[in-house]
């Protein structure tokens, strides 16, 4: 035995995985053996008939066999999965003459979930497990507790190994636009300024040698009097950069933004990680009861909803889902950690890795001490999106400079509407005032220099309707 | 491998709620049986705390006292009172010790207590008929060698619990 196992039995009063007594069984001889003894002694019959069901009982817990290593083993949890309901199963090895299993499952609920009580001849349990927000969490932990007949002998409480899922972000279904007209392949679904096979025309103009003869218009060759062809333009996909700003974490409450989380992680700069893995195993030593009433089945704890992250990763994954659907490269740029970058690609894989990047960078999110986009981060012509709250000015130089370099640039502002002011100052309502106007003239500042600037809220509706109308045709892309 | 799907069950307050109802129970036929007022309402205090923390020495006090009571009181060694007051405390002790292993918050599902319950029955039926066949067997003085025979069992009693103790700890 090792030293930091002998410390954590001389903590633990020897309980743990072994099988050992419980406080009912010392009562269970003790008072057995002393009422029937003393009942003998004395003569006095109803002395024995209280000690008798108590001996009984104890003498039928020892010499029942109880042994072996209760095993606990989780399958069918996937490491990746959406908000919702999701199924598992927990398989139970109770051991030799175990009666009884007391294991931590949750129900249907996010969270860890309640002590079950259950006969020990069950094999195989099928558990919900639920998750209302993205993020990393545990979903499972099964804690467990096997006890013999009458509870008098006892294996545990063991602390089950967590297992979690990455939950992904939620993708909201955007239509089609705003998109550069750019050639980076010969197919795509956007107009591309190079000639082409598209239907859509670019120019008519003289032939010369090495035209095809389909592309002859003879209606302008008979009345100009020379031949000449109809140029269509190309179709192409587009290169799509979401620069998603994880510098900030904040919420309506202003209030707040300095204050430290109940997580214990500071919000505004920091905030927002959540994601606290909940993985206390407290021991108070004595009775088992005592033990299991001091663990937290409060679970996993995912980020702030509604908080300008949030909004950002959820804006980022649903724009990464209408770009790749019409076969787009789409690429991820965290602008305080350049690091966590994902190169632009296409396909489903492509989304699925990049909502799992959004989490991660979710997870790391935190102050930098400025934005970071590189010019070889953005491919030639390629849409950049700029997914911020805009607190600062370096956001918006950044987002001026892409566009000064020949991108197209959309700013998606993710701060939070109808801010509520800080309550613990009197000047509050007139900090939220001045914030408001620095907001509105930074937003201002990237309108006249080009840039697009959209509001994020929490059903899209308002970059939807942009979008919409980017798409319409006749408006140029 | 059949995979159980896991139903709602009894909320894991029961146990504590029954260890206060049954220690009630117990106190009211002490109550009729002529203990005083003031040794109830310490053993009510005690069933609190019991229900409370079932894996504390109240739980022994709240099973110990019944029996020392009545020998106090004297009378008929078995009559009604007594039988009642033996199936209470007999699961007065299995209650607190089922109330020890889960937390107030745990959900309990009723199947894993049939055995438990199917056993508890089969003693108290035993002692039933013990009971009876005390009330069959002659009173008066005890012979000398009965006497020795019944103290070397009560020793030889005492010695294996020791003993079985001391192996399974």
């Amino acid at each position: 035995m090792t030293r930091g196992e002998r410390i954590k039995q001389a903590l633990t009063g020897g309980r743990g995985s072994h099988w050992h007594p419980t406080d009912a069984l010392v009562r269970g001889a003790a008072l057995g053996v002393g009422l029937v003894v003393v009942g003998g002694l004395l003569h006095r019959v109803e002395l024995v008939l209280f000690g008798a069901p108590l001996l009984i009982s104890t003498l039928v817990a020892l010499v029942a066999k109880v042994g072996g290593k209760p095993v606990v083993t989780v399958r069918g949890l996937p490491r990746t999965g959406e908000v919702g309901a999701a199924k598992s199963a927990v398989e139970l090895d109770a051991g030799s003459g175990a009666e009884v299993v007391a294991i931590r499952l949750p129900v249907d609920r996010p969270g860890l979930g309640p002590v079950h009580l259950l006969p020990a001849s069950t094999r195989a349990v099928e558990v919900v497990l639920r998750r209302d927000a993205w993020g990393e969490g545990v979903d499972l932990r099964p804690d467990h507790l096997v006890a013999g007949p009458d509870g008098l002998l006892v294996f545990g409480p063991v602390t089950g190994t967590e297992r979690g899922r990455v939950i992904l972000p939620p993708v909201h279904q955007l239509p089609a636009g705003l998109l550069p007209a750019r050639a980076r392949g010969l197919v795509g679904a956007h107009r591309a300024r190079r000639p082409g096979d598209s239907v859509e025309l670019r120019d008519i103009r003289a032939f010369q040698p090495g035209d095809r003869l389909r592309r002859v218009d003879w209606r302008v060759s008979l009345r100009a009097g020379a031949l000449h062809v109809r140029e269509h333009h190309a179709e192409a996909d587009a290169d799509v950069v979401l620069a998603l700003d994880t510098r900030f974490d904040v919420d309506r409450d202003v209030g707040s933004w300095s204050v430290a989380t109940p997580g214990g992680k500071a919000r505004g700069a920091r905030a927002g990680r959540g994601l606290d893995l909940a993985a206390r195993t407290a021991w108070a030593g004595g009775n088992p009861g005592a033990t299991w009433a001091g663990w937290d089945s409060g679970g996993a704890r995912t980020m702030r909803p509604g908080g300008s992250l949030d909004l950002s990763v959820r804006a980022a994954a649903s724009l990464a889902a209408g770009y790749l659907r019409q076969g787009d490269r789409v690429g991820l740029v965290d602008l305080g950690r350049p690091q966590l970058s994902v190169r632009p690609g296409a396909g489903r894989r492509q989304l699925l890795r990049l909502r799992n990047q959004l989490v991660v960078c979710a997870r790391s999110a935190g102050w930098a001490q400025k934005p970071v986009l590189r010019r070889e981060q953005l491919p030639h012509g390629a849409l950049v999106v700029v997914l911020s709250p805009f607190l600062d000015a370096d956001a918006v130089e950044l987002s001026v400079h892409a566009a000064r370099r020949g991108h197209v640039v959309l700013a998606v502002d993710v701060l939070p509407e109808d801010l509520l002011p800080d309550r613990d100052t009197p000047w509050g309502a007139a900090a939220l005032h001045v914030l408001r106007l620095e907001h509105e003239v930074r937003l201002e500042a990237m309108r006249r220099h080009g840039v697009a600037v959209v509001t994020w809220d929490a059903r899209a509706a308002t970059i939807s309707a942009v979008l919409r109308e980017a798409a319409r045709p006749g408006v140029r892309r | 491998m059949t995979t159980v799907e896991l139903r709602r069950g009894w909320p894991g307050w029961v146990f504590r709620a029954a260890i206060g109802v049954v220690g009630l129970a117990t106190a009211g036929v002490l109550y009729a049986e002529g203990v005083m007022v003031t040794p109830l309402v310490l053993y009510v205090g005690l069933t609190a705390v019991a229900a409370a923390i079932p894996a504390s020495a109240a739980a022994a006090l709240l099973v110990a006292y019944p029996p020392v009571a009545l020998v106090v009181l004297g009378g008929e060694p078995v009559r009604p009172a007594v039988l009642v007051l033996v199936a209470l405390v007999h699961l007065l002790h299995l209650l607190c010790a089922y109330a020890a292993l889960v937390p107030t918050r745990s959900r309990i599902h009723p199947s894993a207590l049939r055995p438990a319950a199917l056993r508890y029955a089969a003693v108290q039926a035993g002692v039933l008929v013990s009971a009876g066949l005390l009330l069959l067997l002659p009173g008066g003085r005890t012979d000398a060698v009965v006497e020795v025979i019944g103290l070397a069992c009560a020793a030889g009693l005492v010695i294996g619990a020791v003993v079985l103790l001391r192996r399974r700890s």
